[in-house]
């Protein structure tokens, strides 16, 4: 009969605790503390299964986020109205498709890529691991080719080359199967093809008006559009990115300014002058002064044809004139005249050559100009990979290839400097803060606890002396320690665990700064719990002051502690979070660490780098809070009784 | 006789907690005159403080006044608004002397500024008025008039206790409850306190409500006695006849528990059992688990008030004809 | 002066306990600006120089007002305070001392076995403990609100390394249930106190003074806080354990009306002395010493004649402080008759009243009864 009412002690203490739950759960700040809780709790645990152990060690890295945009929103904010391209991450283990022919065997991975904003993506690239086959002793290295296909229909080729080990910069022993990895670079990609289809697909051609009839001139008219096209792709897209462009419009006019022309014009008349002036042979000095005069008058032409002149018209003159001069060169040697004279004929000569080369070759004379635009619709990427004279193709390679597209959104919280992800860091901030939180909170706690009963029951020196150490590091202004501490834990601590040192100096030191007050209040509870009249009938009894501790007094300490707990937790968190934004920081990614960060690159206004592990900051704190207040109203009554 | 000062009619207190109804209060009626002392006795529980508490209108909550009238001075105070209540009956026409009473008073006021709050509140006084009242007051009470300027911790408890009752007294209410006056006081400082209440009923005419569980400390002040058992009245009357002749068999089981100073030594006898569970009162006299006297009929019907003797009233199957 | 009886505490053979000038002060701290002015401790004198005898098998009373330093008296004796001087001398009960580890180590004061308490260690005391137990006044203060009835009375049996299992320590606090007749006691046993009754409160602090088969208890106002119908009840439970179980019970009670029912002595302690001692009925029907007059006046009787009558007990102004005794009797500035023998004054005021014998077992300290 007894034993149906005897229950075990554990049975009990966790009825009490579903009590207690019930209890909280009965309030409404209670419920919201409780779901919140579990909501972080979830996020610990999941960033806890998640986490690669290299993380907190790379997490700071470029190279880790390598694939990411670097400071974009997240994705969502799309639906808010903004337009931003999209980013794609894709990496495929088996190919797309397949084609295999005698001589050789192709693996296709293709991908779509639709862009439907008018913002072009911030970069494309892909990345490729391909393995070495081989073959009855014969390493067969693949080729790799990556196309694009536009919406327009022309087709980019982007990179097409031989990965061979030692070209790619590594060192690979060779041997089958081993992995070459490689990535689209710069010089890998073929602008000038680019160009030359986006000229023929958008016919994009020098009009007759302005180039002439002379065929060459013509083509040099051409050629001058292209090289100003490319320029003009390389300067304001990042080479890649003409992959996404289109050109909208497009004019071009003949420089028509004749400034150099009269100069030129002039200095003929001056020679014409000086060889007048001269007593050289008069048969030559005719021919010279009728070759002058040739000169003069081609030019001439020019300027007073200069509105309606063509391109080929000006440089045909133009090229009259410079014969002329070279014929007036070999006819003032002949004549033997004076060398500073014949050294001004060859000046001019040089210098009205140079004109000519220049507008010939670059656009001095006939000057495009060209806008651009995104252009938007489905792309698709190809990258196929060819292997040679391979006999028997493996079904699956074990080829890795990402095709990577970083739009202007990532994920769903965005990205930092370096393009950190900042979900991720948040994510897995939690437990570091929790932990920071918990185990700050706990021990700060557990020390109050026993100095406080210690304090209260014994009294005396000991209680003095606690007391006293109590007011000393209630007195000595916290933030300033945690600066210097922490500077110089930055300096001192080196080597792979630095950082969960500092962190660690940081909790030791709030563990010293933070339990004074609960011993202050586990004091004055112990003070007068030890007054009760049953405390008397344990000492009566015999009982020991260790079982009066711990079966009397310490039950009833442990209610109010829980509270006080609770209550401590997001104070370190805060705190861990601030020294960071002071620059104080460890390097692993807390809350604080993003805030960090912002701060260091000077960009408060990027709100999707701030907010997030500021709302976390505050959330975490709101639970705590709210979760202690639920707790402190269930040992209100007993606090009561203090 | 004139019209009574306080009419008690059939009160109801109840408290609604949500283990259940606790009639603290089930159908109370009695009446008390000018000048007449009421004596309120019952054990611990019976609902002898919620009664005083139902008068002047404080009864803690989730209790309230379910029914019945309390007619003071020719008014039903039930019916009146609280504000009203407060401005003209609580403390100008009822007045308590609360249980415990030494915790009553503020440690960081001397008991001069404490009495003489009670006169700036009600009366308009100004403080110095108020303090030459609080000196009048004290003087009344038996505490040295100089002793406005005391902190209640300068003071001894039979001090205090007397300082709580001046407090009681300052707006001379005709009525004054007191309830427990006399718990944690020493028999000689308890004897002084009583005789002070008898003064004051004799020299002022005040109607004193005494509420306790000893009959023997009531003996000394009640003219009238009400004994409560489970939130009922068992047995009222005029306290020679209640002492002298009990009839119900709970008044005589309360008188014979008690130990006297004189004659000879008895066994003591008590009442056996617990009080009733107010939430689940026992069926038919709420006595009869314990009753000596019991029969079939207590156990299934509720005993009517009969009137035993000229205004001597009990309410026990053993009196019904 | 031959003829004056002092009175001394006997030691024999009856005797449970004797007490024998105990003072008990408590020191008050010190302010600092009264350390700086080198002002010497002051002390509350609780207790100061109570003698006195209680048999074995009696109930004895320590009966006064409250401060008058007879709770104080009571746990001296179970050494919960720390006296200053004195001794206290205790005959332990044979069972006791037969499984007493310690036995040898004890100081023997008397050839049957008494055994001085004070100054003993509390290791040696320990064992003793189990021995000398107390009923506390209060009973809702006394017992922790958080523990069950089962988990508070096993305490003393854990204590004490009683019962080896949980089930056998269930059924010594089953069998001490029943014994305070607390039935069933399997029901009890997991309630918390909150859930009991005063009385009932009360029994399980009996229960739990009794569950270590003492000898001598010393019961602190057991009944004071409950009501009075149920007063009777828990005495004659008292009285009736007494019987089965042989024990001593030193009784301190403020109401003489109740220490005349149920004690055989009783002594009326003032500020820290005893003032009369003597057989409890004839000490309450016919005191001696003003004080207990002006005590036995001040109780209120069932009598509804004196609510005509207004009658001031015999006895002038307040309980003066204990730190600062008044000289000579302790009791003059406030005594009656002194104003009825001015005569007295000089002695009264200069010279403490010894206890003296005036009658056969009846003792006053007053100089009115002492020849000079």
């Amino acid at each position: 009969m007894a034993a149906s009412i005897r229950r075990s002690r554990i049975s009990r203490i966790s009825e009490s605790f579903k009590i207690a739950i019930s209890e909280i759960w009965r309030q409404t700040p209670g419920k919201a503390a409780l779901v919140l809780f579990i909501l972080l709790v979830a996020m610990a645990v999941i960033a806890v299964v998640t986490i690669t152990p290299d993380f907190l060690v790379k997490w700071e890295s470029a190279s880790y986020w390598e694939d990411n945009p670097v400071v974009v929103p997240p994705c969502w904010v799309n639906s808010l109205g903004y337009k931003t391209a999209k980013t794609a991450q894709i990496y495929f283990t088996t190919p797309s498709s397949m084609e295999v022919s005698e001589s050789e065997v192709r693996y296709i991975y293709t991908y779509n890529y639709t862009l439907d904003v008018n913002e072009a993506p911030k970069d494309l690239y892909v990345k490729a691991e391909v393995p070495l086959l081989c073959e009855e002793g014969v390493f067969k290295a693949p080729t790799i080719r990556v196309t694009v296909e536009r919406p327009d229909g022309i087709v980019v080729l982007a990179w097409d080359m031989v990965i061979e080990p030692g070209k790619t910069g590594e060192n690979v022993t060779l041997t089958c199967g081993s992995l070459l990895s490689a990535k689209t670079s710069k010089e890998t990609f073929r602008l000038a093809e680019v160009t030359s289809a986006i000229m023929d697909k958008y016919n994009i051609t020098v009009p007759t008006e302005i180039a002439g009839t002379n065929e060459t001139y013509v083509i040099t008219a051409n050629s001058i559009m292209r090289t100003t096209i490319r320029t003009e792709l390389e300067n304001k897209y990042l080479t890649i990115l003409s992959v996404f462009v289109k050109p909208i419009s497009y004019k071009i006019s003949l420089n028509r300014n004749t400034t150099t022309l009269e100069v030129f014009s002039k200095q003929i008349n001056n020679l014409k002058t000086t060889f007048l002036d001269l007593g050289i042979n008069i048969v030559l000095r005719d021919k010279i002064i009728e070759a002058l005069d040739y000169a003069a008058n081609n030019i001439t032409w020019v300027i007073n044809n200069i509105n309606t002149v063509t391109y080929t018209d000006y440089l045909i003159a133009m090229n009259n004139a410079y014969e002329n001069l070279n014929n007036v060169n070999k006819l003032a040697l002949a004549a033997s005249a004076p060398v500073d004279v014949r050294s001004s004929v060859d000046d001019l000569t040089k210098t009205l050559g140079k004109f000519i080369e220049v507008a010939t070759t670059t656009p001095s004379l006939i000057q495009p100009e060209i806008v651009f635009d995104v252009l938007q619709g489905d792309y698709r990427v190809n990258v196929t990979i060819t292997y040679y004279g391979v006999k028997n193709p493996p079904r699956a390679l074990s080829a890795k290839i990402g095709i990577i597209v970083k739009g202007g959104c990532y994920g769903i919280l965005g990205t930092a400097d370096k393009g950190v992800d900042i979900a991720t860091v948040v994510l897995y901030g939690t437990p570091i803060a929790l932990a920071i939180g918990f185990a700050t909170a706990v021990a700060s706690v557990f020390i109050g606890v026993i100095a406080g009963i210690v304090s209260g029951y014994y009294g005396g020196f000991i209680d003095e002396a606690i007391q006293r150490t109590v007011d000393v590091l209630g007195n000595i202004p916290l933030l300033p320690i945690l600066i210097i501490v922490g500077s110089v834990a930055q300096r001192t601590f080196t080597g792979e665990a630095k950082s969960l040192y500092i962190i660690l100096t940081y909790i030791g030191i709030l563990i010293i700064f933070g339990w004074g007050g609960t011993a202050i209040t586990v004091r004055a509870m112990t003070l007068s719990i030890k007054e009760e009249p049953y405390i008397e009938a344990a000492k009566a009894l015999g009982a020991s002051n260790t079982r009066i501790i711990f079966k009397h007094i310490l039950p009833q300490v442990l209610i109010y502690a829980a509270a006080v707990l609770v209550f401590n937790v997001p104070g370190a968190i805060i705190t861990e979070a601030g020294l960071s934004v002071l620059g104080l920081r460890h390097g692993w990614p807390t809350w604080g660490s993003v805030l960090s960060s912002a701060r260091a690159e000077n960009r408060f206004d990027v709100w999707w780098w701030i907010l997030p592990p500021g709302l976390m900051l505050s959330l975490t704190s709101l639970t705590f809070v709210l979760l202690g207040l639920a707790i402190e109203r269930i040992v209100e009554p007993r606090l009561r009784t203090l | 006789m004139s019209e009574p000062l306080l009419e008690v009619k059939n009160l109801k207190t109840y408290f609604y907690t949500l283990r259940g109804i606790v009639r603290a209060v089930d159908d109370v009626s009695f009446e008390l005159y000018r000048g007449e002392s009421l004596g309120l006795a019952g054990e611990s529980g019976c609902g002898k403080s919620t009664l005083a508490f139902s008068l002047i209108r404080l009864v803690p909550p989730p209790g309230k006044i379910s029914g019945g009238t309390i007619i003071f001075e020719g008014r039903d105070v039930t019916k009146m608004s609280e504000e009203e209540f407060r401005r003209e009956v609580r403390w100008r026409g009822i007045s308590m002397i609360f249980q415990g009473a030494m915790n009553v008073l503020n440690p960081v006021y001397t008991i001069g500024d404490q009495i003489a709050e009670v006169f700036m509140i009600h009366k308009g006084y100004s403080k110095r008025e108020g303090l030459e009242e609080a000196k009048k007051l004290l003087q009344l009470v038996g505490i040295e008039p100089r002793r406005v300027k005391s902190y209640p911790f300068e003071l001894s408890g039979g001090m205090k206790q007397r300082a709580v009752i001046a407090m009681a007294l300052a707006l001379s209410p005709p009525l004054v409850i007191a309830d427990e006056p006399t718990t944690a006081l020493d028999v000689v400082v308890q004897a002084q306190i009583l005789n002070l209440m008898k003064r004051l009923k004799n020299e002022l005419r005040t109607s004193i409500m005494l509420i306790s569980h000893d009959l023997s400390i009531i003996a000394e002040v009640a003219d009238k006695i009400a004994i409560m058992y489970g939130g009922k009245i068992v047995e009222y009357g005029p306290s020679d006849l209640v002492y002298n002749n009990p009839r119900h068999p709970y008044t005589r089981a309360l008188l014979n528990s008690i130990p006297r100073l004189r004659g000879e030594i008895r066994d003591l006898t008590w009442i056996p059992g617990t009080p009733p569970d107010l939430i689940n009162p026992p069926p038919g006299c709420r006595f009869h688990p314990r009753c000596p006297h019991a029969m079939e009929r207590c156990k299934k019907e509720e005993p009517p008030v009969v009137e035993v003797d000229r205004n001597h009233y009990v309410a026990c199957w053993l009196y019904t004809k | 002066m031959s003829e004056v009886q002092v009175y001394k505490p006997v030691l024999d053979k009856q005797t449970k306990l004797v007490v024998n000038g105990l003072k008990v002060y408590f020191p008050l701290r010190k302010s600092f600006v009264e350390v700086l002015m080198r002002k010497p401790r002051l002390y509350v004198r609780a207790v100061d120089g109570v003698s006195f005898d209680v048999k074995d098998g009696e109930v004895f009373a320590l009966a006064g007002e409250s401060g008058c330093g007879k709770t104080t008296t009571g746990k001296a004796v179970l050494k919960l305070v720390e006296t200053t001087s004195g001794s206290t001398y205790y005959l332990p009960s044979r069972g006791i001392m037969e499984s007493n580890p310690y036995y040898a180590l004890y100081k023997k004061v008397s050839e049957y076995g008494h055994i001085d308490l004070q100054g003993i260690p509390d290791k040696l005391f320990k064992p003793l403990r189990r021995d000398i137990q107390m009923i506390w006044q209060d009973p809702y203060g006394s017992l922790n609100p958080r523990r069950t009835i089962f988990e508070i009375l096993s305490e003393a049996l854990e204590i004490h390394g009683v019962g080896s299992t949980k089930s056998e320590r269930e059924d010594i606090v089953a069998k001490a249930l029943e014994e305070v007749k607390l039935t069933p006691a399997s029901e009890f046993m997991y309630r918390y106190p909150h859930m009991l009754s005063g009385g009932q409160r009360q029994r399980v602090g009996i229960a739990r003074a009794l569950i270590l088969k003492p000898s001598l208890i010393v019961a602190d106002e057991p009944v004071s806080m409950l009501d009075v119908s149920i007063r009777a009840e828990i005495l004659q439970l008292m009285m009736e354990l007494k019987k089965i179980h042989g024990l001593t019970y030193i009784f301190i009670t403020h109401d003489l009306a109740l220490a005349r029912y149920i004690s055989n002595r009783i002594a009326i302690m003032y500020l820290g002395k005893i003032v009369e001692l003597g057989d409890a009925r004839r000490v309450i029907e016919n005191p001696y010493h003003p004080y207990t007059k002006a005590l036995v006046e001040a109780i209120p009787e069932p009598n509804p004649e004196r609510r005509h009558v207004i009658k001031e007990p015999s006895i002038k102004g307040e309980v003066p402080s204990p730190i600062n005794v008044p000289t000579g009797c302790r009791f003059h500035p406030r005594c009656v008759a002194l104003d009825q023998h001015p005569e007295l004054e000089e002695l009264c005021k200069k010279k403490e009243p010894p206890l003296i014998e005036i009658e056969p077992g009846r003792y006053v300290a007053c100089w009115l009864y002492t020849k000079k």
